[in-house]
């Protein structure tokens, strides 16, 4: 009896033993190493799903599209799932739509590994169409993740305005890139939870938050002119085979940018090579010698000044001044010249009189007014501020130099903005890219007004200048061939030589040749600045006015008719017939 | 005679109730938290597939919105327009309305469109 008492409390003593072992795992598994294996589970079982954000779309003026996004797939295998008696039949399948060969990809496919990109930005509707016929014949173990490209439907068209995007889709250049922060939304998130076999368990989810899709950024550029200028462009280089083109097309009483091309220019759905140059906005990053456009700066302070009227008598020493120890020349012979007929003729010897009576520091308070020596403040990254060197480092020819554009660099925007001055009634303003923002509904979130930065001449000078500088057009201007039937245009012609970028002093026989004008030039509705750089013409033919100037004439006619502008001339237009789409 | 009738057990179910109650509660409460528990289950997942749905909805329009951009795109129309796709048919001369001269316009007749138009 004593034995079977004693057996019964060894056993109970047994139970209470394992019991309490087992207890003791329990609360080590359960209290004390708790954090250690909940983390272990929710690496297993859950996960941070990314949801993606849109990229929001790029609009012209009037809602044309200039960058999208295209969905596409990324096809995935995951080995695990892939039955191994049937990898040649999936490989089979899979060959042709992937642009893969057979053999390779049914190696590849024989992968133990749970993710193996087989192929990125397959087309959405191919992907489809494979999804399909893998459900159909009972095929499993490849996958197609959802992803997206950025694609720009009118090609190089615009290009340097609108720039492009990296692999992850963030703004490398262009209006992609200033605007990114507009443009890219935010993902959002989803904590999941997953079976076995790897599907999502709906009910466990967990913390979620949605995407904020970018908003798009509809642009002050109007594509209809845009296309005019850039098939302009495209027949100038044809014609003219140059080593560039620039045009900058300016709305003058708002600052808007219309229209915006170079060439060479590249296509931002096909980047070539970075370092052939062709990815460069010359008009807002090369910096030259703007040569005789430059001459309004110096006339136009004269007059504000009211150092002299448009009618003022200036003696331009027949041809040859000698200063500062160096001769100044003109192209032809001039003895007195009236202001305006300085602008007219072009003369040196007249821009640099009305310099010197100016004074370094006058003319150079001018210069800075005008804008030249900062970045005009517009939304391209990278923008020069052009060079002007403040009057203590001038030379003593410095003073005679500097009004015909020689000493000084500037942009082209620059020099369109400042001929906005002109056409606007006095004040700058600044480049306008961006109209505004509207948010993916449609809903707007931003909208941009034109900035005036400062007066810089009275209204009465600006008229002075804009009638002189009509006169330029005229038959015995230096840029008839600017004329713009129906309208009265005004405009400067410019021929730099180009500067040597290896040492000191010019290229020889290599030109940069401009024209800058505006029409009409009662109420100007745009100002254009063509600049062609080493123009493949007779050094005795490569100027503004034979070479840009009828470029411009070209651009400026189509731009009226396409714009509707009232003709002020009574001249009648020719009959509408292009070969181009408006 | 001897008493034939059966010796039973009497239930006393008054004192029972209160255990009935609790088991037929606690079993029709577990089967509906596993009905419940299912039918949730079939819904997320029917939401799940819902979600699918417009998933994929939202991307072939957004194909299809890229493929209009494209195909209207000036680029594409102008490609068009080169290979004969599309013409464009000259204006007859007295099919177009001339615009006279700003300055030299009947004061009464109202022009057609004016430059501070444009500009707005």
């Amino acid at each position: 009896m004593a034995g079977a008492r004693a057996r019964a409390v060894i056993l109970c003593c047994g139970l209470a033993v394992v019991f309490t072992l087992f207890s003791a795992r329990l609360i080590q598994l359960q209290v004390r190493d708790r954090a250690h294996y909940t983390r272990m589970a929710a690496d297993r079982h859950s996960r941070k799903q990314i949801i993606p954000a849109r990229r929001g779309d790029l609009l012209d003026i009037h809602g044309e599209v200039l960058a999208t996004n295209e969905p596409v797939r990324t096809v995935v295998a995951d080995g695990s799932l892939i039955k191994k008696d049937r990898v040649d039949e999936l490989a089979e399948l899979l060959a042709g739509p992937l642009e893969m060969d057979s053999a390779s990809l049914s190696k590849e496919l024989k992968t133990s590994r749970r993710y193996l990109i087989l192929r990125k930005r397959l087309p959405e509707l191919v992907a489809n169409d494979l999804k399909l016929q893998m459900a159909t014949r009972g095929l499993t173990g490849v996958y197609f993740d959802y992803d997206s490209i950025r694609v720009y439907p009118n090609d190089s068209m615009l290009s340097h305005v609108i720039g492009f995007v990296d692999h992850q889709k963030i703004g490398k250049d262009g209006t992609e890139r200033t605007m990114n922060r507009y443009l890219q939304g935010h993902d959002g998130y989803r904590y999941i939870e997953r079976d076995r076999k790897g599907r999502e368990i709906v009910m466990y989810r967990g913390q979620e938050r949605e995407a904020r899709h970018g908003n798009n950024v509809r642009l002050c550029i109007d594509l209809g002119l845009q296309n005019i200028v850039e098939n302009e462009l495209d027949e100038a280089v044809r014609k003219y085979q140059p080593a560039g083109v620039m045009c900058v097309m300016m709305r003058p009483r708002t600052g808007e940018v219309l229209a915006l091309a170079n060439r060479p220019t590249f296509n931002p759905n096909q980047r070539g090579d970075p370092e052939s140059g062709d990815m460069k906005n010359r008009a807002v990053l090369d910096q030259y010698e703007p040569g005789s456009i430059f001459k309004i700066v110096a006339a136009s302070a004269a007059l504000n000044e009211r150092l002299v009227s448009p009618q003022t008598l200036i003696y331009c020493e027949n041809g040859r001044y000698r200063y500062g120890g160096s001769w100044l020349k003109d192209h032809h012979g001039y003895g007195d010249l009236s202001v305006a007929d300085i602008i007219k003729k072009s003369s040196n010897i007249g821009s640099a009189k009305l310099a010197m009576q100016l004074g370094d520091e006058r003319f150079h308070d001018y210069i800075r007014r005008y804008g030249f020596g900062e970045p005009t403040g517009v939304a391209l990254p990278w923008e020069a501020g052009g060079q002007v060197n403040v009057p203590n480092v001038w030379s003593k020819i410095s003073i005679t130099r500097i009004p015909m554009g020689h000493e000084i660099g500037v942009t082209a925007l620059q020099m369109v903005t400042a001929m906005s001055v002109i056409a606007n009634g006095g004040t700058l303003m600044t480049p306008m890219l961006v109209k505004e923002i509207q948010a993916a509904d449609g809903r707007l979130v931003k909208k941009y007004n034109s900035v005036e930065v400062r007066r810089v001449i009275s209204e009465k000078t600006a008229r002075q200048m804009r009638e002189a500088l009509a006169r330029v057009v005229a038959a015995d201007g230096t840029a008839p061939l600017a004329k713009v039937p129906g309208f009265t245009a005004a405009g400067k012609t410019g021929t730099a030589e180009k500067v040597n970028p290896n040492g000191r002093g010019y290229l020889a026989g290599k030109y940069l040749v401009s024209f800058v004008g505006f029409v009409p030039e009662e109420d100007p509705a745009f100002v254009c600045l063509i600049t062609v750089d080493d123009a493949a013409v007779p050094s005795n033919e490569n100027y503004g006015g034979l070479v840009a100037a009828p470029i411009f004439s070209r651009i400026a006619e189509k731009a009226a008719r396409y714009l509707n502008l009232v003709p002020t001339l009574e001249e009648p237009l020719d009959p509408i017939v292009q070969g181009h789409t408006p | 005679m001897p008493a034939t009738r059966k010796r039973t057990n009497t239930l006393n179910f008054g004192s029972m109730a209160p255990w009935i109650v609790g088991v037929v509660f606690l079993g029709v409460t577990g089967l509906c938290y596993v009905g419940f528990k299912t039918q949730m289950h079939l819904t997320f997942n029917k939401i799940k597939v819902l979600e699918r749905e417009l998933v994929e909805l939202n991307t072939q329009n957004e194909v299809l919105r890229s493929q209009v951009s494209t195909l209207s795109s000036r680029k594409q129309l102008q490609r068009y327009l080169d290979s004969g796709f599309i013409a464009m048919v000259p204006i007859a001369d007295e099919n177009i309305v001339r615009l006279g001269s700003g300055a030299r316009q009947i004061a009464s007749a109202m022009p057609t469109v004016s430059n501070l138009e444009v500009l707005r």
